[in-house]
């Protein structure tokens, strides 16, 4: 991001504390699409999605005047998103039962044509089972350490490496073909 | 086909794809995210005056005033103004009179002040402000851009509409200018669930489901009896308006299908994920069904908790076994040829499990079988040769179906002509 794109964001989040809503309808436009992409990323299917993004802009507008200026401000709206994903699923789900699900057989889809575009990766991680793609997400994805990970979840560091482990076998069995 | 040499590599890719990808958002997320942080100005506000109580967070908070101001709202700090004067509540307030929202513990002191009139705003009671949270994002310097976490009770407050809300203070978004629409907490809840649904322009006026009359006030507090689509409409003091609430719901029937003590347990219809239990006990975690050797007599339930699209349902069964084995035994074997005892026999009907072994007096192992059908012949087993007369001992161990194993001795006579 340049120096004058940077002053117009700073502008608009400064307009949007003050509760300008024409501001606010214009940070939500520009920043929606890569959120919405986070939570489909995380939740199971489009509703649960919008409902994430639509807590997370909450959220997000509500505690703007947290923002600092200093750091990324999508950085800083990423990990509202998904925290805010984190919450629904916790909400929902009531726990994060990490351990228990594998993967079946009928789930396998071995992709060994075409090309692995951006579409294919995000249909990808999201068929992997929920405990995995959690960590999954926020570790290859969005660059959590397995610490932070155990902290978000509230489960222990092992078991985070567990799932990511299990979660990259899950990958490299789908994508077999495509190793060297 | 490029080829990836390790799985880092192949992570590497997905983290840089993945990282930047959008993908366009649903058109009605807007509406609702606007409503809601309009309507929600007046709370930020209200835990704002618990804040007031210590005269250097005043300071802190003066920041923050001057977008407070572009609300029309101004604050003081209680200590610098005399008299106080409160006013406790808004007439906002007063509109939300059917159905009211899970007050939270403590509620708050929420006190509106008009722009022009220099009165004083809040003393609020230092133990009472829980929602110190909101403080700490408040405080300059503090927060880590990086570390955005929002705390859980200011999230939570967001999505449900409070009944403590103030009115909006907001010049440019008067009610008359919010488009009258409908919000609902969430539009597809599970059966059984409640959802919060609200309008745009928090004003009170009739809810109808399906056409029908169910509640007046500003919030509908709606339970989700029945799986499917319900109508939800709200008479406005200007209009009509109406939303859609899909009610979803998981139902299957368990499916029993029996060989002997192995059961097998499935289900009806396809789920994300089923948690099997026999009596309250979990026993398995799989989707497709279970198979499930149960082998007492009596009355036993197997519970499934399935769950679908998230949302969950028990389903229960309940299977009745019968304890239908007979064993009988005879304490004589005469193996002289004529068709009549001539093998040692147990007759043992409906058993899982069998094993007899005969011993002679010295306690030597004559013979042994797990099945019935093998029979002492009066001969040692291993050499064939003839046992003598005399008293031989069997012990006898066996399951009758829907029983316990049981272990029996019995003194066999042998007797030759």
């Amino acid at each position: 991001m340049n120096s004058s794109d940077n002053k117009d964001e700073i502008s608009l989040i400064e307009a949007c504390i003050k509760g300008d809503n024409k501001a606010q309808r214009k940070l939500y436009e520009k920043h929606a699409p890569v959120m919405y992409a986070i939570c489909l990323r995380y939740m199971t299917n489009e509703d649960e999605a919008k409902d994430a993004l639509q807590d997370g802009f909450i959220k997000a507008f509500t505690h703007l005047h947290t923002f600092r200026f200093t750091g990324s401000f999508q950085g800083w709206l990423k990990r509202i998103f998904v925290n805010a994903s984190l919450e629904l699923i916790r909400k929902r789900r009531q726990h994060f039962d990490v351990d228990e699900i594998t993967p079946t057989e009928d789930q396998a889809d071995f992709i060994e044509t075409g090309t692995l575009d951006v579409d294919r990766m995000m249909s990808l991680v999201q068929k992997l089972p929920q405990g995995y793609r959690t960590v999954f997400n926020m570790y290859v994805v969005d660059g959590y350490s397995h610490k932070e990970i155990s902290e978000e979840l509230n489960i222990s560091e092992s078991t985070s490496k567990t799932q990511l482990f299990k979660a990259r076998k899950q990958m490299q069995t789908w994508l077999k073909g495509w190793f060297e | 086909m490029k080829k990836f040499k390790d799985i880092s590599e192949l992570e590497n890719l997905l983290k840089s794809e993945l990282n930047q990808h959008s993908v366009p958002a649903p058109p009605d997320v807007w509406s609702a995210v606007s409503s809601s942080v309009t309507g929600n100005s007046g709370s930020i506000i209200t835990q704002f005056t618990s804040y007031f109580s210590s005269f250097s967070n005043v300071l802190k908070v003066v920041l923050f005033a001057g977008g407070i101001t572009a609300v029309g709202v101004t604050l003081y700090n209680s200590n610098t103004e005399k008299p106080t004067t409160k006013i406790p509540k808004t007439t906002q307030e007063d509109e939300t009179t059917a159905i009211q929202l899970d007050n939270e513990a403590n509620p708050l002191e929420v006190i509106s002040v008009p722009e022009q009139s220099q009165t004083n705003t809040s003393k609020s009671n230092p133990t009472n402000s829980s929602k110190s949270d909101l403080v700490t994002k408040t405080n300059p310097g503090n927060e880590q851009p990086g570390n955005a976490k929002v705390p859980n009770s200011t999230m939570g407050a967001n999505q449900e509409p409070k009944a403590n809300e103030t009115p909006t203070a907001a010049k440019s978004t008067s009610k008359a200018d919010i488009e009258l629409a409908l919000f609902a907490s969430n539009n597809n809840p599970c059966k059984g669930s409640t959802i919060t649904i609200t309008n745009t322009r928090k004003e009170a006026g009739t809810w109808m489901e399906n056409g029908k009359v169910i509640a007046k006030g500003s919030i509908l507090n709606y339970v989700c009896k029945s799986a499917g689509l319900v109508n939800i409409s709200f008479q406005g003091s200007e209009r009509l308006v109406n939303t859609q609430i899909r009610i979803l719901a998981t139902s299957s029937t368990i499916i029993e299908s029996r060989n002997g003590s192995e059961f097998t347990f499935s289900l009806s219809d396809k789920h994300q994920r089923a948690d099997w239990y026999l009596d309250n006990k979990k026993i398995a975690t799989n989707s497709n069904g279970i198979s499930q050797k149960i082998e007492l007599a009596g009355k036993r339930i197997i519970k499934a908790q399935i769950t679908t699209n998230s949302c969950n349902d028990v389903l229960t069964k309940e299977i009745d076994i019968k304890a239908n084995g007979s064993i009988e035994f005879y304490n004589i074997i005469t193996p002289n040829g004529d068709g009549k005892n001539d093998n040692y026999i147990v007759n043992i009907e409906h058993y899982d499990f069998f094993f007899i072994k005969i011993f002679d007096r010295d306690n030597n192992l004559i013979f042994e079988s797990q099945s019935p059908d093998l029979q002492w012949d009066g001969n040692v087993q291993s050499s064939g040769i003839a046992c003598p007369n005399g008293e031989y001992i069997a012990k006898l161990s066996y399951k009758l179906t829907g029983e316990e194993l049981k272990q029996k001795n019995i003194k066999i006579t042998l007797i030759r002509d």
